[in-house]
């Protein structure tokens, strides 16, 4: 993967065809994620992704609670329309190619791929240990699937913002 | 003067102590460190967030890794929220307290 800034401040991302293959399969999935209310989640997932932890204590209680997770959910409804922005751009699946971002995608784009990250991470409840690369070469089956995701966006994500 | 409406709001017995809480800059919003965000992620979200520039989005984001916490803002209760909101949008840990408490 090379990340290069385009002209009006976008970026220009260079996949391999194994590594375009993951990033619509991470945009695929989140898409449907998205759409799960927070209540249907994985309760790890939607304890990072909407979490409820100091509303009591700051007097967030009821509806007013249960307004502000809506409003965190309607946030990442709102990824939509991006979401199926770049699985149009990306390159044909499982084919090597160029990928454009235009620089008013850029901080939804970040905040969408460290949302999976998050997601991955709840779903095997995950520790700062478990997140070492040398852990992840020495895990097997799902949970190493989910630890290459998570390392491979995080590549993702730091190119992204460098450039 | 007759005829005149009145523009001073009228304040209920009790409610000013309310008012003053809502408006005084009494709320801290919290960052808690996790291990799964970037630190150059969470340095990005301050900066957009929080208009930090990036010297002081690192300083926070420091704080943050080690200590386990960053006080971020002290704002009024409304503000404070926006922020805290905002802050979970981007997948931060973040909440809300009473600069009091």
């Amino acid at each position: 993967m090379k990340v290069s800034r385009t002209k009006g401040g976008g970026r220009e991302v260079e996949l391999a065809g194994p590594e375009s293959a993951l990033v619509r399969q991470v945009l695929e999935s989140l898409n449907e994620a998205y759409q799960t209310a927070p209540g249907e989640l994985d309760p790890m997932v939607a304890n990072l992704w909407y979490g409820r932890a100091g509303l009591k204590e700051a007097g967030i209680r009821g509806e007013e609670a249960i307004h502000w997770i809506e409003g965190l959910h309607e946030v990442r409804l709102g990824r939509q329309s991006a979401l199926d922005r770049w699985l149009n751009s990306l390159p044909t699946a499982g084919h090597a190619g160029l990928w454009n971002i235009a620089k008013e995608d850029l901080e939804t784009l970040v905040a969408t791929l460290n949302d999976h990250r998050l997601r991955r991470a709840g779903e095997f409840d995950l520790g700062e240990g478990d997140l070492e690369v040398k852990a992840m070469e020495k895990s097997k089956g799902d949970k190493r699937v989910a630890l290459v995701e998570i390392h491979f966006l995080a590549w993702m994500i730091e190119l992204l913002l460098q450039e | 003067m007759q005829g005149g409406t009145t523009t001073t709001p009228e304040v209920a017995p009790g409610q000013e102590t309310d008012l003053s809480e809502a408006f005084a800059k009494g709320w801290r919003v919290i960052v808690w460190n996790d291990p799964v965000n970037l630190m150059s992620y969470v340095v990005f979200v301050f900066m957009r967030v929080l208009g930090f520039n990036e010297t002081k989005a690192q300083q926070h984001m420091l704080e943050v890794h080690e200590q386990g916490k960053s006080v971020v803002a002290i704002e009024t209760r409304e503000k404070a929220e926006f922020y805290c909101h905002r802050l979970q949008e981007f997948g931060l840990k973040s909440t809300l307290e009473a600069a009091a408490a």
